[in-house]
């Protein structure tokens, strides 16, 4: 009887472990589940993340693309204006040359033509002055003479 | 003037070409004129430099005694002298030429008559009041002087105050004497007093035609006129190495410019602002008078008369010209703008 009540008894606690352990995989088959559902989300999320990356790669490429585009464009242009400033700068050092010896020349011309200019007012002067003394010899000698 | 000549076989002959007359200019002329002149010949001659001096008494007035025969009265040992030759210029020269009633001396004309009769290899022109240097002199003892080089010294002006009366090394080259600080020649024109120092072969000086005779409008300027002339006929201009040096007086240019500043039209030298340093000139081919005849006045001295085939056309515009640049020297044209 002592058995039969310890066997109860175990069998009891058996039970009750079993409960327990029914219980317990409940728990752990809700938790799978959870992480079955969260590891389903995360890999949705993954593989929409990875499409996202790869049309922003995409994406990059093609500004990049467009920028190197943008830029030879730009590199172009600017070669072509610095270019064409160059030119214009070396015209105007040409034309300035230019106009600094026909100025050398005008001053020398002009130089020259003072000189002979001096040279003629000079001698007007001179034969101003012999005229006058011609003059008033000769009247002086008609004074004398009258 | 007792010392001995000796000449030595490495000098080569220089002629001296002076010009002046017994009119007092700047104030006891004769004196220091005299004082100069025995000086520079004792000093040349005792170094056995080989030299003649070439004075042109230009347009000497009427009733006073020739300066030549002061010169020759004076300083004894020059008459009939190889040292010395006087040439007088009849005054009806500086009329006919004028070209300026202003200018009472046409003093680069009376220094080309001389220059054009100067016999020596190298002709200085210079001024009476000048006394030559310590370098000058050892230069022209040992001959080292070059064909096709114009060369130029320094001018120190003494003070008026200093006793000149017993001219000496140490008197000339102390500092303390200078009326102003030394003056330094500067490339390419080397101007300054250019007037007292232009030493040049008599080849150069003949193929350059002497000074300036077309312009005769002034005289100041025409002596750096002619350094111009010679940078354009491909000479090089430079400094002896030593200066040379001239008594203050009153009259002189240092002191007159400053009279006649703001009149400049006016001053008796003409007119210092012509181009002198931009415009050159091809004088005729009789410069120097060569056309007048000479009549011979005693040994080594002789009067140039009047002769209206001498004196050059009173306008010849066509010999005014332009001056050539030269490669390593500043276009002639920016000259005047110094």
């Amino acid at each position: 009887m002592e058995q039969l009540r310890k066997a109860q008894v175990r069998t009891g606690k058996l039970v009750q472990e079993l409960d327990a352990a029914r219980s317990d995989a409940r728990t752990y088959r809700s938790k799978v589940d959870e992480l079955a559902k969260t590891l389903q989300k995360q890999r949705a999320e993954s593989e929409h993340q990875l499409r996202r990356a790869e049309k922003l790669t995409q994406e990059i490429d093609r500004i990049k693309k467009e920028s190197s585009l943008k830029a030879e464009k730009r590199q172009r242009e600017l070669d072509e204006g610095g270019q064409k400033r160059t030119a214009a700068v070396e015209e105007l050092h040409h034309r300035l040359a230019d106009a600094e010896h026909q100025l050398s020349i005008a001053r020398e011309a002009l130089m020259a033509v003072d000189v002979k200019l001096d040279i003629l007012e000079g001698a007007a002067n001179v034969l101003d002055l012999r005229t006058r003394q011609v003059i008033t010899q000769r009247d002086h000698a008609t004074e004398s003479a009258v | 003037m007792t010392t001995r000549p000796r000449v030595r076989s490495s000098s080569r002959s220089v002629s001296i070409v002076l010009t002046g007359r017994n009119d007092e200019y700047g104030v006891d002329f004769r004196t220091r004129f005299l004082r100069t002149l025995a000086f520079n010949h004792r000093e040349l001659t005792a170094r056995g430099v080989s030299f003649e001096v070439v004075l042109v008494e230009w347009a000497p007035e009427h009733g006073r005694p020739l300066l030549i025969d002061i010169v020759l009265d004076t300083l004894s040992t020059l008459r009939g002298s190889q040292t010395f030759r006087g040439i007088v210029v009849d005054r009806r020269y500086q009329e006919a030429l004028s070209l300026n009633p202003r200018l009472e001396y046409l003093e680069f004309l009376a220094k080309n008559v001389g220059i054009r009769r100067a016999a020596g290899e190298y002709l200085l022109a210079t001024n009476c009041d000048v006394l030559l240097g310590r370098r000058v002199l050892d230069v022209l003892e040992q001959g080292a002087l070059e064909p096709r080089v114009l060369y130029r010294a320094a001018r120190h002006d003494l003070k008026m105050t200093v006793d000149t009366s017993r001219i000496s090394w140490e008197m000339l080259e102390d500092p303390m004497n200078l009326e102003q600080p030394p003056h330094v020649l500067k490339p390419p024109l080397m101007g300054g007093g250019t007037g007292d120092f232009m030493l040049l072969d008599r080849a150069s000086f003949h193929a350059l035609g002497g000074f300036n005779e077309v312009y005769r409008v002034a005289r100041i300027g025409i002596d750096q006129n002619f350094v111009v002339k010679a940078l354009s006929g491909g000479l090089t201009v430079r400094d002896i190495g030593g200066p040379v040096y001239h008594v203050n007086h009153e009259g002189s240019y240092r002191l007159a410019r400053v009279v006649y500043k703001n009149r400049e039209a006016e001053a008796p030298y003409g007119d210092i602002r012509w181009h002198s340093k931009g415009v050159v000139y091809v004088n005729p081919p009789t410069w120097g008078l060569a056309n007048a005849p000479e009549r011979p006045l005693g040994d080594h001295t002789s009067a140039l008369q009047f002769s209206w085939d001498a004196v050059p056309p009173l306008v010849d515009l066509r010999r005014v010209v332009l001056p050539v640049a030269r490669v390593g020297h500043p276009y002639p044209g920016s000259y005047a703008r110094w």
